[in-house]
């Protein structure tokens, strides 16, 4: 009897639960159509739910939508991504990491060419037509890009207390030889610090003057910013071996940090806790912390995936697709909710200054706020509608459309390699790119006889098929950019 | 009559096995859902895996998925590494097991068997990412516990393990086996300890060393255990731990020689194509050929010695 009772106490429970979950959705669900929308975050928020209502309210005034915002761990991003696409589990998300084509590859997006002919004036006023052609695959439309940098300067990154001590004039420093001459006083003067180390984990530089066209693993690479028309081996290129030659030397004489290649600390904070006099930095146009100092060694420029290295795009299993490019409409055009989106509620979550740039509240930061993304304003669809953070500065977004535009950018803007017809030959090559490209690059290895045997694989691997397919690819994308 | 007797004992057997067959269904079902209805996906190895059209929807391919696994030449590097390590891991780690499996079976005391017992025990529960970082404590070329200490002490120079491949062998596998020895040694302990004394004390009568007793009960006591455990770690021959070999060499792109495996391949090779139809094509080589190797290696057990075969 008694066990009966539980068990029926047991069912009891479960309906009731199952019950009240059906409720909560009943209270939800209203006529408006509710998109869903993803993208990553470096910052653990806890008002989501709170900001989420706020955007609600006015999204069903404007726009006759409604969103459920889920922010995912940048460090869980791909994988988590690639499960919400295999259902209706999102309708926007945020696409990196895996290259755009990619991802039209595999019937993950909506081809957006039909929304964005039928969408509002605004609209089409944010990107223009060739930063469009940044995210088209195929002639097609597929995502919208976000607004961040698209341009890299690539700067010395030096301790401002020993520059001082040493009364270096940073002005003065612009190329590797400039740079070796500061390594081998800093060396004599300091020999407790490494003089020179990586600017994060195992890698000297984030990128250099090579463009990859689409390819973090540099198969087949446009050499001097992006400005050659030849697809070539990044191994044989002269900016390559030249970068190479210069570390290696380093290395060599211990100016750089032994470790480099198993290092787990960034750049900057080897610096400011003392370790370290200076690394190399892909920057934004954004100001250095506090203690460093930056001499820029190559000017900035933007590689041919800048536009498609972070863009928004429809999921292709998404039940209501139209609700979906509402929301990006939304997003791109609404100032209003774009800064709800990416600032929170004024007052709680930030404050106004007087010069229209926001601080934190009171005794908060960027880790500790409740809601506030500003200081990941890159990831946003479109933070130019918003006010900067103070510490970037009233003008800061002004700034970077400044930047943007004054960058040199590579002449294949806009192109995305398509790898489908060289897959077998490429999965190989980025195995052996993986095995050489760093350790080049820190200068742990002899360049010489290292590319020698590295080229030797990568011909083997096939290497000469997708240089020659990349080749045709982008003739013809050039050809067709010339018609137009 | 007789007959009749015989018929009435068979129902009443059946209405039994029914009950008895009856508990086996909560476990059916999980094998079911958990192992066999997923095999369906299989199929996503010989297709073009599109989001928008499914698994039953996307275009099949044939056998153009597996080609990347024998095309380049790496193809030979990665399955030599991934036979040869677990080669090494299941002769040296189940001898290693065993052995510390007896000398526990002979500590006298509890309460030290009890310590032993929990200490080798820690560095399995330890996540590889941990233990990489301890590797990393001894081996950094700067701060390293090893450069610094030890050679330091021998007048030795500095060396760079992390550019070295010629060393990484030996790293792995001794790391390999420092983590996974305890584990194995409480399965084969648990065996040890089921062994029925009455055969001790009949080898003491007989006037049995410890060593002879060791070598003529202990052992053979344990031998269906370890053929069972060898078996099964036969079948994931083609696998290989992650974590081991692509943490613990914190990713160093010249030791790959050495430490790349058929998974750490895969990895490397596809997270930059994104391409679920390569990758299923990978993880359906190694369980074929996981398959083939335990149903060769069962065969060879049940024609030397019918009664330790798994099947």
């Amino acid at each position: 009897m008694k066990k009966k009772a539980a068990v029926t106490m047991l069912a009891a429970a479960m309906t009731g639960s199952m019950l009240m979950g059906g409720t909560v959705l009943a209270d939800e669900a209203s006529d408006l159509p509710v998109v869903k929308y993803a993208m990553p975050s470096t910052y653990d928020f806890t008002d989501v739910d709170l900001v989420e209502a706020e955007i609600n309210k006015l999204l069903a005034e404007r726009f006759g939508i409604q969103v459920e915002i889920t922010y995912i761990n940048a460090g869980s991003w791909t994988q988590q991504s690639n499960l919400l696409l295999t259902g209706d589990e999102v309708d926007v998300i945020a696409l990196q990491q895996t290259p755009l084509a990619t991802f039209v590859n595999n019937g993950q997006l909506l081809c957006l060419d039909d929304y964005y002919e039928n969408s509002s004036e605004a609209f089409k006023n944010v990107w223009t037509h060739g930063e469009l052609e940044g995210t088209k695959v195929n002639g097609s439309l597929y995502s919208i890009t976000n607004f961040r940098n698209f341009a890299n300067v690539y700067n010395l990154h030096l301790s401002e207390e020993i520059v001082n001590e040493m009364g270096i004039d940073v002005s003065t420093i612009k190329t590797f030889d400039d740079i070796e001459e500061i390594l081998y006083q800093v060396q004599e003067q300091y020999p407790d610090i490494y003089p020179m180390v990586g600017q994060n984990l195992n890698f000297m530089v984030n990128g250099w003057s090579w463009d990859g066209l689409g390819d973090e693993s540099y198969v087949g690479v446009l050499a001097d910013c992006g400005q050659s028309t030849t697809v070539e081996n990044l191994f044989n290129t002269d900016d390559f071996r030249e970068f190479c030659e210069y570390t290696h030397k380093w290395y060599e004489d211990g100016l750089i940090m032994a470790d480099i290649l198993s290092n787990t600390e960034r750049g900057d904070n080897l610096i400011l806790n003392g370790k370290a006099f200076c690394h190399l930095n892909n920057d934004l146009c954004a100001a250095p912390a506090d203690g460093i100092v930056l001499a820029e060694i190559l000017p900035a420029w933007s590689t041919s995936n800048s536009y498609a290295s972070l863009s928004y795009g429809i999921n292709s299993n998404s039940s209501n697709p139209d609700a979906a490019w509402q929301f990006i409409e939304a997003v791109y055009t609404d100032s209003d909710i774009a800064t709800l989106l990416v600032d929170g509620i004024e007052g709680t979550h930030y404050v106004k200054n007087e010069d229209g740039s926001i601080s934190y509240p009171e005794g908060k930061d960027a880790t500790t706020v409740t809601y506030g993304g500003a200081a990941m304003y890159f990831i946003y669809p479109n933070s130019s509608l918003t006010p900067p953070l103070s510490s970037n500065g009233a003008t800061f977004f002004d700034d970077l459309m400044d930047f943007n535009t004054n960058a040199t950018h590579s002449i294949a803007t806009g192109f995305v390699f398509d790898s489908s017809e060289v897959t077998d030959e490429y999965a190989a090559c980025v195995n052996i790119m993986n095995k050489y490209y760093y350790a080049l690059l820190d200068g742990t290895v002899d360049p010489e006889s290292t590319i020698e045997q590295a080229n030797q694989e990568l011909e083997v691997a096939g290497i000469d098929k997708i240089i020659t397919a990349k080749q045709e690819q982008l003739d013809a994308f050039l050809a067709s950019k010339e018609a137009e | 009559m007789k007959s009749k007797g015989k018929k009435r004992t068979g129902k009443v057997h059946k209405k039994q096995a029914l009950v008895l067959y009856s508990m086996m269904v909560p476990g059916i079902l999980y094998l079911l859902i958990n192992n066999y209805i997923p095999m369906l996906g299989l199929s996503i190895a010989f297709k073009k895996y599109d989001y928008s059209k499914g698994i039953f929807g996307s275009e099949w391919v044939g056998l153009k998925n597996f080609t990347y696994l024998f095309k380049s030449q790496d193809a030979f590097i990665i399955t030599r590494n991934t036979i040869c390590y677990n080669l090494a891991f299941i002769i040296l780690g189940t001898t290693l097991a065993v052995v510390v499996a007896i000398m526990l079976n002979e500590l006298k005391s509890a309460m030290s068997k009890k310590v032993y017992q929990t200490l080798i025990l820690i560095p399995y529960l330890i996540s590889m990412v941990v233990v990489s970082y301890i590797v990393y404590a001894f081996l950094s070329a700067d701060s390293g516990f090893i450069n610094n200490t030890i050679l330091k002490a021998f007048g030795i120079k500095r060396i760079s393990w992390y550019t070295t491949p010629k060393y990484w062998p030996f790293i792995l596998v001794f790391v390999h086996l420092w983590k996974s020895f305890g584990y194995n040694s409480i399965i084969y302990y648990a065996t040890v300890i089921g062994i029925d004394s009455s055969l001790y004390e009949a080898a003491v009568v007989d006037g049995a060393t410890r060593l002879q007793r060791i070598f003529h009960v202990t052992l053979p006591g344990l031998k269906s255990t370890i053929i069972t455990m060898v078996l099964l770690s036969i079948g994931k021959i083609f696998y290989s731990d992650f974590g081991l070999f692509y943490q613990v060499p914190m990713d160093s792109g010249l030791l790959s020689n050495v430490t790349q495996t058929i998974d750490t391949y895969v990895y490397k090779g596809l997270t930059q194509l994104n391409d679920v139809g390569r990758a299923s094509a990978a993880g359906f080589y190694q369980s074929i050929v996981g398959f083939i190797v335990v149903l060769t290696a069962n065969m060879i057990v049940r024609k030397l010695d019918k009664d330790n075969a798994l099947f």
